[in-house]
């Protein structure tokens, strides 16, 4: 078991990972930005170093410091959160050849899944369907038209080395094509240094389904169920819950398989999502796995009574699991909402400014995921999600008016949330009765 | 005739202990006119429920009775005398906070531009940069900062005489640690 750790990261995953480790009785190092040396996860970690200014290229995504610091510190891991390190293969390299354990899948494992279209072709030669799309690269516009007429229109010009939901251009006929793969091109250049492109037939409306996925380093892989995330804003998640209601127990069960094949197909290890697509038809299709913790993984850690992020550490650590799938139960249903500081009347504009007054909820079933407190200053510096409200009950109907009562209970003064637009969307009849996909919320603007 | 079990009161207890571990729903154990049958009932339907605290899933051992509670904290507590005994591994040393040092001074602080050890010479065995009392002059080097081989120079922000000095050869520095003070001449 490790005797010491540095947590890479920020905010509420930071302070997250900070309680993890010590209930296990590990002592934790957190690096922080100059804008964030009087955040709670500061005050909080046994230790902490200043890395850097606000701007992350200087600060969280320095990769040297990082390194330097947790050596210096007697660090024996490094836990990356989310965003950020999480998933830079080369970052992991650095860890691994400087004997500092990494706590995450394997830089290998990173790289493959990071690279979207290689991700593709090993999913399609385990059996794990994949949507229809280009076998390789997509080399001109040329080749574009000639594979988007084989899998049909609308198609969708995705970056390789993307994420994000940037670097990808839909084109509805063979006129958009140039255009489209022009524009996709330049971006994915500028955005990920790299721009290549792979075409997807462009699924319309689809519901998110992702499953998570953990993996020691014996072999042994397990699914902690679905979570369906259909519920976005321009590809960013506003709520999550879990189970998938909407699914029959059919496809459940298929998606559930085809995300344990994917994970070994992939040497899987440590903590993973899987994540699909599912159209109205039904028909389910592999896009991407992420190779970290998510955000959204409090609703998975209530239905199913497992610690996620302890899971992660014991697992680099080098035990096993201590459970087998047969173990794992859902009870109940979980919803999470990401409240951030925005101003929706001006198109969800980030509102940074200083909390006057901070009241959350609580009571059975509910949980709160933050690192704000009264008199902290959200800074412009860093996405505007301040804090997560998770509630668990019995039913998906229990679990939404548990979720209702607890934003109206929270009361926090001083910046613009998102509060009254996520109690718009829970009290939205199509929701309710889970008739929703991810053109949900764009139909509700 | 086959002897199933000798019907003791410790082989009973490992049975009841050899159902509460299965996944069976019943076990019965007939010889002759002495017979045990064990069974678990499931609330409701939410046999799910009741399962789940059967195993020791992600840490969460079997439930205990307040009496075991009260031998496990005993155990515990053994246990940490036992700890503390061992030597520990203490960091390197401890971290330097830049709010220790900065106190109210008059002058410009050199502050590190970056975190990672602070070295006063360009190459070990030569003399350092600077020492208190040396002047320098705007953009003059004034101590190196590294990171994984990556070497920051740290330079005078201004023109002045090195007042004082904060920290020594190869200590981790923080981002915007005051290193050096300089005051006019």
């Amino acid at each position: 078991m490790f005797h010491k750790i540095l947590i890479a990261n920020r905010g509420e995953i930071a302070l997250r990972i900070i309680k993890a480790a010590k209930q296990l009785g590990i002592e934790t190092l957190i690096v922080y930005s100059s804008a964030d040396k009087d955040s709670l996860p500061v005050q909080l970690a046994d230790a902490s170093v200043c890395i850097g200014p606000p701007a992350s290229s200087k600060s969280y995504l320095n990769q040297e410091s990082i390194i330097q610091t947790a050596i210096h510190h007697g660090c024996e891991a490094i836990h990356p959160g989310y965003g950020f390190l999480s998933e830079n293969a080369e970052f992991v390299e650095k860890c691994e050849n400087n004997g500092l354990s990494f706590i995450g899948p394997k830089a290998s494992v990173i790289r493959c899944m990071g690279d979207k279209q290689s991700a593709r072709k090993l999913m399609k030669e385990n059996g794990v369907p994949i949507v229809p799309g280009s076998e390789d690269i997509v080399k001109t516009a040329d080749e574009a038209k000639e594979i988007a007429s084989n899998i049909g229109f609308p198609v969708l010009l995705k970056a390789s080395a993307g994420g994000g939901g940037r670097g990808m251009r839909i084109a509805n006929s063979a006129e958009e094509i140039d255009e489209a793969f022009n524009a996709a091109t330049s971006e994915a250049l500028s955005a990920f240094g790299n721009g290549d492109l792979y075409i997807e037939k462009y699924i319309l409306n689809p519901r998110h389904i992702e499953v998570q996925i953990l993996a020691d380093e014996f072999g042994n892989i397990v699914h902690l169920g679905e979570r369906d995330c259909s519920i976005q804003r321009r590809n960013q998640k506003m709520i999550e819950e879990a189970p998938a209601n909407c699914l029959t127990g059919d496809i459940r069960s298929y998606l559930l398989d085809a995300a344990i094949k994917a994970a070994r197909a992939a040497n899987y290890t440590n903590a993973g999502t899987v994540e699909f697509v599912v159209d109205p038809n039904e028909n389910h299709y592999f896009i991407e796995m992420n190779t970290r913790v998510q955000v959204e993984h409090p609703v998975t850690e209530m239905i199913t009574g497992i610690d996620i992020v302890r899971s992660q550490i014991l697992i680099a650590s080098g035990e096993k699991l201590d459970f087998a799938q047969n173990d794992i139960l859902v009870r109940g249903y979980s919803i999470e909402c990401r409240v951030n500081a925005e101003d929706v009347d001006r198109g969800f504009a980030p509102s940074p400014g200083r909390i006057e007054y901070l009241r959350y909820p609580s009571g059975e079933g509910v949980r709160i995921e933050s690192a704000i407190q009264a008199g902290t200053t959200i800074s412009p510096w860093y996405d505007s999600m301040i804090c997560k409200v998770i509630v668990h009950a019995p039913s998906r109907d229990e679990a939404i008016r548990k979720m209702i009562f607890a934003l109206q209970e929270f009361k926090i003064d001083g910046v613009k949330t998102n509060i009254e637009f996520l109690l718009r969307i829970l009290n939205n009849n199509d929701y309710c009765e889970g008739k929703v996909d991810t053109s949900f919320v764009s139909g509700l603007l | 005739m086959v002897t199933i079990m000798d019907w003791t009161v410790e082989t009973i207890k490992d049975v009841i202990a050899i159902f509460e571990e299965s996944d069976l729903s019943k076990i019965e154990i007939e010889d002759g006119d002495k017979k045990i049958v064990l069974n678990r009932e499931s609330a409701q339907g939410t046999v799910g429920y009741n399962s789940a605290f059967r195993r020791n899933i992600g840490g969460y051992g079997l439930p205990q009775s307040f009496q075991s509670i009260a031998k496990m904290k005993e155990m515990q507590d053994e246990l940490a005398d036992a700890k503390e005994s061992m030597t520990k591994t203490e960091p390197k040393e401890p971290i330097k906070k830049a709010s220790t040092v900065i106190g109210d001074k008059d002058g410009t602080y050199v502050k590190a531009s970056m975190a990672g050890i602070l070295y006063m010479q360009p190459k070990p065995g030569e003399p350092p940069y600077v020492e208190v009392g040396k002047s320098v002059k705007k953009g003059d080097t004034v101590a190196l900062i590294e990171a994984m081989k990556m070497i920051n120079e740290i330079t005078a922000p201004c023109d002045g005489v090195i007042k004082e000095i904060f920290f020594q050869n190869e200590q981790f520095v923080e981002f915007d640690s005051p290193i050096f003070l300089i005051v006019e001449e």
